[in-house]
């Protein structure tokens, strides 16, 4: 028998390459003459006998979300779209339709983004009439385009199941303001709602993403 | 001599197409921005990502979520993808990476802790492999997180060592150092293993 190439055939390089061996990925220069090695040791042989079934084991045992993966591209492609449209201001672009779901599921979520912006337009109202000189020149009509906030702020859209209760208690719970929005695709924008507090956007951007109702949440740069 | 005595384990969760099929959706995807190429690719990846990131104890809600930056990532940097890697390696990487921060953010403990929840699926289908996959995980989860993936990239997702290199960052030697400690651990934590039986329970 011939042996072409590198033929080191010492016992550690071998037993090093055993694992490769058994998921069959081996460079195929090395094959051989890990084969011929592991003929001729007894260590190596017991070690396969080991590790084989390990191998098995482990490809069998762990759980899987199997059921989760169409939702979860859902929401990424949501995401995509969201961003894709958020990006020219004032555009006026189509309500995100998402393969797979349903135009119903779209048409509860207009009415829900509706309502929402409902209550960032009367926030926005009112927020302009009662500190009408402070905020001289910072903000505009929501129709006008996007307020640039004074603090932190996020891009985000809601599930199509979020009610207005839900979105109330959101903005609150992470002491949050509507800014803008709805624009295509359903992004709103919110601000936090007092720019002393020492928090980032990326951090409310997580801490939103970890809310079932929020779809996509992103950072505004600043 | 015949060289075909040693048999292989069973085929490693790989992806059904090759590399050069793979590259070929990515290109639709760049030069298109075709969404039933990019929903192919997520499909591909997402079981083994899934299996991955619970490897490394990730928490449900930040396996999902890891992996569609992964995917983000991959969606507006598809042009950008040069070919010196595999497309798996490239992607993959992206995840570890992705991963690893998430842990770090989170401080989470990257061995034990509370990785999967109530909506999983369990593969394995009868009490007793149950028990063995239990058995598994609690021998893994005595590794260090490089060495769990080592070994996890090597017998799950079927991996070379040149690209589990790739994947990680580190060089060709320092894989086989991990999966050698591994190996050694692993016989320590399930005498079982060492016995080298297959009866695990």
């Amino acid at each position: 028998m011939s042996h072409s190439g590198r033929i080191p055939d010492t016992h550690a390089e071998a037993w090093a390459l055993l694992p490769f061996l058994i998921n069959g990925r081996i460079a195929a220069e090395d094959r051989e003459w890990v084969e011929l090695h592991v003929q001729s040791c007894e260590e190596c042989r017991r070690e396969l006998e080991t590790q084989r079934p390990l191998a098995k084991e482990m490809r069998d045992s762990l759980p899987s979300y199997a059921s989760s993966e169409q939702r979860a591209f859902a929401k990424l492609w949501t995401r995509i779209e969201a961003s894709e449209s958020a990006v020219p201001a004032d555009e006026d672009v189509a309500p995100v339709r998402v393969a797979g779901t349903a135009p119903r599921r779209t048409v509860r979520w207009l009415a829900a983004a509706v309502i929402v912006q409902a209550i960032g337009l009367a926030l926005l109202g009112v927020t302009a009439l009662n500190n009408s000189e402070e905020l001289r020149g910072e903000f505009k009509t929501v129709t006008n385009g996007e307020v640039r906030p004074l603090g932190p702020a996020v891009r985000l859209v809601f599930t199509a199941d979020t009610s207005m209760a839900d979105v109330t208690e959101i903005l609150a719970r992470h002491q949050l303001e509507l800014v803008g929005g709805p624009r295509g695709a359903g992004v709103f924008t919110a601000a936090l709602a007092d720019t002393t507090e020492e928090i980032s956007a990326e951090r409310i951007a997580t801490d939103l993403r970890a809310n079932a109702h929020v779809q996509f949440a992103e950072p505004v740069s600043q | 001599m015949a060289l075909k005595s040693i048999d292989t384990a069973p085929a490693p969760l790989r992806s059904a197409l090759t590399d050069q099929q793979e590259r070929e959706l990515l290109a639709r995807i760049a030069e298109k921005r075709e969404q039933a190429a990019f929903r192919e690719l997520y499909g591909i990846y997402y079981q083994r990502l899934t299996r991955l990131l619970s490897r490394m104890s990730m928490r449900r809600e930040d396996i999902e979520e890891i992996i569609n930056d992964t995917f983000w990532v991959v969606w507006t940097k598809a042009s950008e993808f040069r070919g010196a890697s595999q497309l798996s390696t490239w992607i993959i990487g992206i995840a570890y990476r992705r991963a690893l921060n998430t842990l770090r953010r989170e401080r989470l403990r990257p061995v034990g802790s509370e990785p999967i929840s109530e909506d999983m699926i369990s593969t394995p289908s009868s009490a007793q492999g149950e028990e063995r996959s239990q058995w598994i995980q609690q021998g893994l989860d005595k590794l260090p997180l490089e060495q769990r993936l080592a070994l996890e990239l090597t017998y799950t997702m079927g991996h070379s060592c040149e690209e589990i290199a790739t994947i990680l960052s580190c060089p060709v030697n320092t894989v086989k150092t991990r999966l050698f400690r591994a190996r050694e651990t692993l016989k320590n934590v399930l005498p079982a293993l060492a016995g080298g039986s297959g009866d695990f329970t």
